[in-house]
């Protein structure tokens, strides 16, 4: 009955050959370029800014100096309220689908999908026609009576640009880990004397915990190194870390100062896997909050 | 019901749902009205015209960055799609030694920013001296879909009892052959989803783009984006809609295989109860 | 606990409680009324509406119609975490990630009672459900048996007036279900608390209750204790949903009944006053009836059609010349066991009068609770 070893270990070295192209083509241009991100991160430049290897920190001293340390942390920061709002939308709109539209929560979901494939960059230029200072809400601010409003070029465009794009990511897991959850489980939290809101808090929202993770790496991650909804949307007070690795990388910058910017990015990823992995303790493994 | 508190009251949830599928759709309703605007007036409707339809039709370069896109998004799906199935199956089934540090890119390159992937693929192609073109695109296409392709498939292979095939091996097919013949047609319709998604993906894609594109023709995101910098026009108003139709198909396709995937493991489950 | 002011008032009363969902009536004015301390059981098949009766007396339905008073207090718009009253679900709607202990302590913390009393009271109550050495175990690691234990255990510790528990052993396997039957009505002794039992399962709500509602349809047929439900029962339903039984379709002729095919049996000597003519179902309990008797009983001939062993007892299947199908069960003592018929034989069945039941005819209802009554208890 049990398969001998011999050729349970031989089907075995078969489906690695299998695996190795991909696994090749993984390593070949994501890993290793990843670790030449790292390398060049603590290199030089030469006169004409082409980047040399070396074994300098000026680079992350460069990163945490001044305006950039503070593009740094204006990154975090759009990117913490923009997930918070997203969170707080995305769970109303995925409650509401799950629990209380009954047929309609698959429409829902379904429109929230069609808005996000309205192509990135188009979805960016909408915004810019709406907002913009001759744009269509400040002609009806014009035509109401009211003095127009500078809505580019501030924190609050940015914002809503980037909850805009990335608010559908936050529903998709939510409203499959609240579609999962039996109702009876949010009849216990009341019956047992929670009030709404403690039910909510103590009941529905922890028994939610891995849509609610997953949906917040989906958009926290992204966001992070976002640069055209800064770039379109925001002004010269709104930059966002992805502007400036872009410009080092594609206008004539230094490599060496985007790879460490774009290391830089990569560690606060690392940083919000491990706080998942650690507020997951053991209770599944962080690849299943993804959906 | 008569419980109180804004957790409990449908009416506020819906009222929230509202105003923010509102807040999702008004530019998209923007964008597909001003695309039959007449005028050049980004703020004001002055009759329907497929003005800016023509225009874009008329225009030999978007077209060639229309052409363009297309047929990476071909390419580089077809290739994300065979490598990352094989990078699925070969997680489940190969050995841990390769296939745990495999997932664990896969995993990793979902989540990793595109701007610090993008830069560091550019990093990559200069210090090699290959110059970007259509081809270092491509293969940063693949390596993107690649990771999507691996975890669409995996989630449905995860689903799928390995005793089937082991039924198929007791019968006196080889292992190889057991995954082709029972394994195969189960997973296709999953395949050809994740296929799609590459394709939107691949499509749709301007960050990647953006940083692996050289001095040829751009992509049709990238030569968006350029327009956007250089004064706005209501030609990408036209784009945006002939993108959203062409991108709500594709998903709508994939949709349909998805929903065929659960009927056929319906009627599998309801076979295994009855066997 | 058990409010001491006013001991004569019902825990839990229903007045013409009835409940719509779209055009379908689920529950039809419906007035019931639970004593304080007792074991009751709403009874009935799915659909009756027995869950929704529950649901209403939880909080988590609000009535169409009628009241609904707990203690003598009327509830009937009260939301679930107002009031005094828990529920166990039907899938122990545990909190997935909360251990046993915060499980149990979560409705004492709702209620902010102190600390070092909830950690009491949780111990005191893991406990009596035996379940004081998992304490620390969250509720993937649990069996079902043991789920539905903290499940019970939860909805116990906050001493509500009335517990409600909603086919709560239906997930469970048969013995575990039989073991669990006795620990539920050992703990509901303990604590003294009333429950109602939801169940579609008659032999549960016989061996627990002491006081049982048969419901169908969205209205309750009959409440009583399970001896007199089953001794007697008020309507052909009742008759056929407790216990097997055999019933008749008659019509008073003389002092006497005549049935269908034209046989006439005679009638027990409590038989209300009849008109002559009048059509009426006859209940008689296979236990009751007797193969070959001797003496002074009615009888009919016929011929076995099965035979099933049951342990205990053998029943058999009577096919009678008047065209009736009987079910005889006879106990397996040592006098019988020696003439054990095999299908084929002719035989005479026989009951004594009084053990038939006079049940008001209802011919509709009846079709239905014969088939019940085919299956083998």
């Amino acid at each position: 009955m049990e398969p001998i070893q011999g050729g349970l270990a031989s089907s075995r070295r078969q489906w690695t050959a299998l695996l190795l192209p991909g696994s090749v083509t993984l390593a070949a241009l994501f890993l290793v370029p990843l670790g030449m991100l790292v390398v060049y991160s603590f290199g030089t430049t030469d006169i004409v800014g082409r980047p040399q290897l070396g074994l300098t920190l000026d680079n992350y001293r460069l990163v945490f100096q001044g305006y950039n340390a503070s593009v740094v942390v204006r990154t975090v920061e759009y990117a913490l309220v923009a997930t918070a709002c997203c969170l707080v939308l995305g769970y109303a709109v995925a409650y509401t689908a799950a629990r209380f539209a009954g047929r309609w929560g698959g429409a829902i979901v379904g429109l929230v999908t069609v808005s996000w494939l309205v192509d990135y960059l188009v979805r960016i230029y909408a915004w810019k026609q709406l907002l913009s200072d001759g744009g269509f809400v400040n002609q009806t601010l014009d035509r109401l009576g009211l003095a127009p409003v500078s809505l580019t070029g501030t924190s609050l465009a940015v914002v809503a640009g980037l909850v805009y794009g990335y608010l559908p990511l936050m529903v998709l897991p939510l409203y499959a880990s609240l579609k999962d959850l039996d109702p009876s489980v949010i009849d216990a939290g009341k019956d047992l004397f929670g009030n709404p809101r403690q039910t909510f808090l103590h009941v529905t929202l922890p028994a939610t915990r891995q849509g609610v993770i997953g949906g917040c790496l989906l958009v926290f991650l992204p966001v992070l190194g976002d640069f055209a909804t800064a770039q379109f949307l925001g002004g010269p007070s709104n930059t966002m870390i992805g502007n400036i690795i872009s410009d080092q990388f594609v206008a004539s910058g230094s490599q060496t100062f985007g790879s460490a910017l774009a290391v830089t990015l990569i560690v606060l990823l690392v940083l919000c896997v491990a706080i998942t992995a650690v507020a997951q303790r053991g209770r599944g493994r962080v690849t299943e909050v993804l959906p | 019901m008569s419980a109180s508190g804004t957790f409990d009251r449908p009416r506020f949830l819906w009222v929230v749902t509202g105003l923010t599928l509102a807040f999702l759709f008004v530019p998209v309703v923007v964008v597909t009205v001003f695309s039959f605007n007449s005028s050049a007036s980004l703020t004001s409707l002055d009759g329907a015209s497929l003005r800016w339809y023509r225009a874009f039709f008329d225009d030999v370069d978007l077209l060639a960055s229309l052409r363009l896109s297309v047929v990476i998004a071909l390419v580089s799906s077809v290739a994300s799609v065979v490598l990352g199935t094989l990078v699925a199956v070969g997680i489940r089934r190969g050995t841990r030694f390769i296939g745990g540090p495999t997932n664990g890119s896969v995993f990793l390159r979902v989540l990793t920013p595109e701007t610090a992937t993008g830069v560091a693929l550019l990093l990559l192609f200069t210090q090699l001296g290959i110059p970007l073109s259509t081809t270092t695109v491509v293969i940063s296409h693949t390596v993107l879909c690649l990771a999507f392709v691996a975890v669409v498939v995996g989630s449905r292979l995860a689903l799928l009892s390995p005793q089937i095939e082991e039924a198929a091996m007791d019968l006196g097919a080889t292992r190889l052959h057991a995954f082709r013949l029972v394994a195969l047609p189960v997973l296709w319709p999953s395949i050809v989803a994740a296929g799609l998604l590459a394709f939107v993906i691949s499509f749709d894609n301007f960050i990647t783009s953006f940083f692996t594109s050289g001095l040829g023709v751009p992509p049709l995101p990238v030569r968006i984006y350029g327009m956007l910098k250089f004064g706005v026009t209501p030609v990408v108003n036209a784009i945006g809609v002939l993108m959203l139709v062409g991108t709500v198909v594709a998903v709508g396709l994939a949709a349909l295989l998805a929903a065929q995937v659960r009927r056929l493991r319906g009627a599998q489950l309801e076979e295994a109860a009855r066997g | 606990m058990v409010d001491q002011s006013a001991p004569d008032l019902p825990a839990v009363e229903l007045l013409d409680v009835s409940k719509r969902f779209g055009r379908a009536t689920v529950v039809d004015t419906v007035t019931m009324s639970v004593r304080r301390g007792e074991f009751f059981s709403l009874l009935g098949p799915s659909g009756c509406g027995k869950t929704t009766s529950l649901r209403m007396l939880g909080g988590f339905v609000v009535p169409d119609e009628g009241r609904i008073r707990l203690g003598g207090e009327d509830v009937t718009r009260v939301p679930p975490y107002k009031r005094d009253v828990n529920t166990v679900f039907q899938s122990y709607a545990l909190f997935a990630h909360l251990s046993v202990a915060q499980n149990v302590a979560f409705g004492l913390k709702r209620r902010k009672v102190p600390r070092a009393e909830i950690s009491r009271r949780v111990n005191e109550m893991l406990e009596l459900v035996d379940m004081q050495d998992r304490s620390r175990a969250m509720p993937s690691e649990l069996s079902g048996g043991q789920r539905q234990r903290v499940a019970l255990a939860r909805s116990l510790v906050t001493m509500p007036q009335v517990l409600l528990l909603d086919e709560p052993l239906g997930a469970l396997d048969l013995k575990l279900r039989r073991q669990m039957q006795v620990e539920l009505k050992r703990i509901q002794r303990e604590v003294g608390i009333t429950f109602v039992y939801v169940t579609h399962d008659q032999e549960e709500a016989l061996s627990m209750s002491d006081r049982i509602a048969v419901m169908s349809r969205g209205r309750i047929e009959q409440v009583d204790t399970p001896d007199a439900l089953y001794a007697r029962p008020a309507s052909a339903f009742v008759a056929g949903f407790i216990g097997s039984s055999n019933l008749l379709q008659v019509r008073r002729v003389g002092q006497g009944a005549q049935t269908a095919a034209g046989a006439v049996v005679p009638l027990p000597a409590n038989a209300p006053g009849l008109p002559d003519g009048s059509a009426f179902t006859l209940l008689l309990r296979p236990e009751h009836l007797l193969l070959d008797p001797v003496g002074d009983v009615a009888t009919m001939r016929g011929t076995i059609t099965d035979t099933v062993f049951l342990g205990s007892m053998t029943q058999y299947r009577v096919h009678c010349a008047e065209g009736l199908e009987l079910m005889v069960s006879v106990p397996n003592t040592s006098s019988h066991h020696a003439h054990v018929r095999r299908p084929g034989t002719q035989v005479s069945v026989g009951w004594q009068a009084d053990d038939a039941v006079v049940l008001p005819a209802d011919a509709l209802r009846s079709t239905t609770s014969a088939e019940n009554a085919s299956a083998p208890q």
